[in-house]
């Protein structure tokens, strides 16, 4: 459009002339003037040969870039790509459900290896507490009060067996069952 | 309207005439994606360069963009044609540089070709007493080069779109993301502050 007919231009966009840009040296060089000139810019090339040297060069930057770039990159590009499939989007919270999941096993599922805690035996509270009055014992509840028969108790290396004519001790007694617990000698059982 | 005259090489493909050397590139195939660098690095150098107006920022560019397209090309799923989808990318990548580069910038041209010189275009623009061709050829490309580098980003971008690749105004909305109208309205502006900047040729 030439500049001169700017009017004609505003008045099909309904704009009062009164608001438009007023132009300026708009009788020396029009519109088209400008246009054929800008055209001229086709002309600008780069020397012969170098669209050639510019897919060598490109083959060039890719190896280097390959190179370069570490594993972990490589991997979380492949990554990003993958997630940024449409076909994959039902798949898109996997790795983070995964991650999840593998949290959660570590801090919470994981098997306790841990040794435990079991009653002491009568040794380690005798050899804790060598005087210990029977007040303590009944107050800290470290003797076995419910007995309903004979059975091994492993304690510093001594099995401790009740007296074979020992009937099940009274619960009401806990100090007598301390004093009637001998320990017992089974090397003759090794012969 | 002059603005809506169609350009005089309007290259748009209809159907995406690349379709099966993208498909090759999707697959795996460097050589096809040879193919398309071969076939697009003259348009896209040529839009990145009115762009920068400088030779050596080009070549840079371009590169990137070829290298954003081959690690991209995967995602690529025709919704487009690639001539569309690569110059949005060259584009937007383009834009980008000129943000970063800011005002430091520097004219770096290439040669004009002697067949400028019998280009209708010049004859028609320098044509009678007209003292744009007292200028001579290279000084004429130093005065475009320095107007295009006036205008501001988006502006250089239509123009260079339209009057220098000759794409139509429907291709360079959608390669823009803006509406026709958009793209009418930013070249209109872009001419009048083209008109007054090459002014001086007329004095």
């Amino acid at each position: 459009m030439p500049i001169d007919n700017y009017k004609i231009f505003w008045k099909s966009f309904g704009v009062d002339e009164r608001h438009r840009m007023e132009p300026t040296h708009s009788k020396n060089m029009d519109e088209d003037t400008v246009r054929k000139l800008m055209r001229l810019k086709r002309h600008e090339e780069p020397p012969e040969g170098y669209f050639d040297a510019f897919l060598s060069e490109f083959h060039r930057r890719q190896r280097a870039e390959l190179l370069k770039r570490s594993s972990l990159s490589l991997f979380m590009e492949r990554v990003n790509t993958y997630l940024s499939d449409p076909r994959s989007q039902g798949w898109a919270f996997a790795p983070v459900a995964a991650v999840f999941l593998l949290g959660f096993y570590f801090l919470v599922g994981m098997p306790d290896d841990s040794p435990l805690p079991t009653m002491p035996t009568m040794a380690q509270v005798h050899q804790a507490y060598p005087q210990a009055p029977q007040d303590y014992l009944d107050a800290n509840d470290v003797t076995p009060v419910v007995y309903r028969g004979p059975f091994l108790h492993f304690g510093e290396g001594r099995p401790l067996v009740p007296q074979a004519s020992q009937p099940s001790i009274p619960e009401s007694t806990p100090q007598k069952a301390f004093e009637e617990w001998i320990p017992l000698d089974l090397s003759d059982n090794y012969h | 309207m002059e603005t809506e005259e169609q350009p005089q090489e309007p290259s748009t493909p209809r159907v995406d005439q690349d379709r099966d050397l993208v498909e090759r590139s999707q697959a795996g195939d460097t050589e096809a994606f040879d193919d398309l660098v071969l076939k697009y690095s003259p348009k896209l150098y040529a839009m990145i360069y009115n762009m920068t107006g400088n030779r050596e920022d080009t070549h840079d560019v371009l590169q990137d963009v070829f290298a954003k397209a081959y690690r991209s090309i995967r995602r690529f799923r025709g919704k487009s044609t690639f001539y569309t989808w690569i110059y949005s990318i060259s584009v937007n990548m383009t834009l980008n540089f000129l943000k970063k580069r800011g005002r430091h910038r520097k004219l770096s041209l290439d040669d004009m070709s002697p067949s400028a010189l019998q280009d209708q275009d010049y004859q028609d623009a320098t044509s009678g007493s007209d003292p744009v061709r007292e200028v001579g050829i290279h000084e004429l490309q130093r005065r475009l080069n320095e107007a295009m580098l006036q205008l501001s980003e988006d502006h250089r971008t239509v123009v260079t779109l339209f009057d220098i690749q000759g794409l139509p105004h429907a291709e360079i909305s959608k390669v823009l993301g803006v509406s026709q109208g958009t793209v009418r309205s930013r070249l209109f502006y872009a001419h009048r502050q083209l008109q007054n900047f090459l002014e001086e040729f007329r004095r």
